[in-house]
């Protein structure tokens, strides 16, 4: 070994530029914010995934209605009752597509022929009154994620301006806007909702308000954490010494490092806010006929499960899909977003 | 922590007299009456009704004269069944929800925690996925759904449970596992992170050092410190079963509040549906304070706002 180091002459050796312009250089793009989140969102597979479901579901929200020739809101008496047939897969057995029933005793029943409805095809087969469930499933989840969306987004608002403001002034104006959110969250909500419901009327503006009537509060709580966290330091000290109004300051400088915390929140109150409408329709308190929400639709699948489980089955199947993939794709965001505020 | 005790007494007394309020003055806004054919009735008879029920007085003497009964623990006379006390229906009623809510409570926090133990230890294999997914699938699907899905498939298609009513022990089992689901969820989510926090604190390698086994590491040392925050969730777990028991109830035909609760808003019986109102309220807030005194008590880490610094 040493032989060979002394052959090894000086000359083979080249003196090394060092250049600071390529030492320095930066390797890897540097990341925002969001494209950081993002790449973190994408290794969660379960998070993607929702993603991609959600996005289905939602085209199929709006679309659905249209694929077929029926109304939501149209009634065939004739054709009441009649379970799922569709087209190319009515022959294959083990899909339960083929447009049979079986009887109590076993019997199996051709349910279309029975009512004289041998070509006509319902998907998701038929209610009570004869319309057409895949389009009223599709109607409902419509209804549905609208209210769940817009009482998500009313919830947003208040709480985010309340919090701000609670935790931005502090003192007195704090005390007195804390004393008032201890009380409220001393009520269960559901509690409150009923009694909104029964007040007024249910609907899909009636349901959103009784919605958000307690729902802001978990927000407007810990959007003022975050305000006492960042609202004495020096950026904000800066901001103010140049003139910066609280206005300003609040708009400007604090909300945008919230919007992280602001969004994980707004993600876990969608699905409470879509098992609320549902549950509310399940106790006697949803929509009116002939408006479907995928709560009524369970709730009057529910009633004839033993004759015709189909009628509940579909738009169970849905309602528990997308709450999944909400929930889903928030763990997802929490974890993206504030790696700090897992659980 | 007497001071905090009776600071947290008075603002508990505060919510519930401001819920009763609330509750009295929502109830007065209710478009129509609680007698429903009235049409049938003659003014006399509507008058003597009403009467009978003071709902003749002004606004502000029922509400005086209602928040003094209730300060009695009267609530009042039912609408719907022949002057029925509302203490004494809501008495009847409380021991089919009570066992529900215990039997669900119990278990589902007890198998949770399980859930959540063994997802820790066994972090980032499919041991772990597995719990975190049920969890997930706990949480998302609502109770009536998995209800009813069980109610039809055990109940109905198998056979192996009774359907529906409320006999005896056996007709328990379905209503608990539809109830439970939730706080198993819950309970095996906060578990698993409690626990994975735990694993990785200095005392715990210190133990593993000391050659301490692995399952003792685990149940010796980590799940006692674990454990404490799970106490924690047990206030939002109180309010997911009462809301859980009003489905459940209903879906089982079980005579329990939340069935009764159902039944009052569907014909209106305005004294009862306030009754149970002001009840759940009143366990709610009971359970929270409970949990943050228990909270203070089991860890002495924890200091309570005016204790000792």
């Amino acid at each position: 070994m040493s032989k060979q180091d002394e052959k090894i002459s000086k000359d083979l050796f080249q003196p090394a530029d060092l250049d600071s312009s390529v030492s320095e250089k930066i390797s890897k793009p540097s990341l925002n914010y969001w494209q950081d989140a993002w790449l973190r969102v994408k290794k969660n597979k379960a998070a993607i995934v929702s993603i991609v479901v959600l996005f289905l579901l939602a085209i199929l929200a709006i679309a659905g209605p249209f694929l077929n020739d029926y109304d939501y809101k149209e009634q065939n008496a004739k054709h009441s009752n009649l379970p799922p047939r569709v087209e190319a897969l009515e022959n294959i057995s083990w899909l339960p597509f083929d447009g049979t029933l079986t009887k109590k005793n076993g019997e199996v029943y051709d349910a279309y022929e029975l009512k004289g409805a041998s070509d006509a095809y319902y998907w998701f087969g038929t209610d009570s009154l004869g319309r057409d469930i895949f389009t009223r499933v599709w109607k409902g989840t419509q209804v549905s994620l609208y209210i769940a969306l817009l009482a998500a987004f009313i919830d947003m608002i208040i709480g985010v301006a309340y919090g701000a403001i609670s935790g931005y002034y502090g003192g007195r104006v704090d005390t007195i806007m804390q004393r008032i959110i201890e009380i409220l969250v001393g009520i269960p909500n559901l509690v409150v909702v009923i009694l909104m419901i029964i007040i007024l009327k249910p609907g899909i503006i009636s349901i959103t308000i009784a919605l958000t009537i307690t729902g802001w509060v978990g927000m407007a709580r810990v959007v003022r954490g975050q305000v006492l966290k960042y609202k004495n330091q020096e950026f904000v000290l800066a901001s103010r010494t140049l003139g910066a109004n609280d206005r300003k300051i609040i708009i400007k400088h604090l909300l945008p490092n919230l919007v992280g915390v602001i969004i994980i929140n707004t993600m876990f109150t969608i699905p409470s806010a879509i098992f609320f409408e549902a549950f509310l329709s399940f106790i006697g308190l949803g929509l009116q006929d002939p408006l479907a929400s995928l709560g009524t639709l369970i709730d009057d699948g529910f009633k004839t499960l033993r004759l015709y489980p189909y009628q509940m089955i579909f738009p169970a199947i849905i309602i528990s899909t997308i709450m999944i993939c909400f929930n889903m794709i928030a763990d997802g965001l929490r974890d993206a977003l504030d790696p700090k505020m897992r659980d | 922590m007497v001071k905090y005790i009776s600071q947290r007494i008075v603002y508990m007394l505060l919510t519930l007299i401001l819920i009763a309020t609330f509750t009295f003055f929502l109830m007065k806004l209710i478009p129509g009456t609680p007698f429903t054919n009235i049409s049938k009735l003659s003014p006399e008879q509507v008058t003597i009704m009403k009467d009978k029920y003071g709902l003749d007085e002004p606004v502000p003497i029922q509400y005086f004269t209602y928040m003094v009964n209730l300060a009695k623990g009267d609530l009042g006379v039912s609408f719907q069944f022949n002057n029925a006390s509302v203490t004494d229906i809501l008495m009847d009623r409380i021991g089919p929800s009570a066992v529900l809510g215990f039997q669900a409570m119990f278990f589902g926090t007890i198998l949770g925690i399980i859930l959540g133990v063994i997802g820790a230890l066994r972090q980032n294999t499919w041991v772990d996925y597995s719990t975190t997914f049920i969890a997930v699938i706990g949480k998302s699907i609502p109770s009536f759904v998995f209800a009813g899905l069980l109610q039809y498939y055990i109940g109905v298609k198998l056979g192996w449970l009774p359907v529906a009513f409320w006999r005896g022990p056996e007709y328990t089992i379905l209503p608990t596992i539809a109830l439970a689901m939730f706080p198993i969820s819950i309970a095996a989510r906060f578990m698993r992170t409690e626990m994975i926090e735990v694993l990785g604190s200095d005392y715990i390698t210190l133990a593993r050092a000391k050659g301490a086994s692995s399952f003792e590491v685990a149940f010796k040392h980590a799940l006692r410190n674990a454990l404490i925050p799970v106490i924690t969730v047990l206030g939002p777990l109180t309010v997911s079963l009462m809301t859980g028991s009003l489905v459940i109830e209903k879906i089982f035909g079980i005579p329990g509040l939340g069935e009764q609760f159902v039944k009052s808003i569907n014909v209106n019986d305005y004294p009862v549906i306030m009754g149970t109102t002001i009840l759940f309220a009143a366990l709610f807030i009971f359970v929270v304070l409970v949990v943050d005194l228990l909270y203070g008590i089991i860890d002495p880490r924890i200091r309570l706002a005016g204790g000792k610094k």
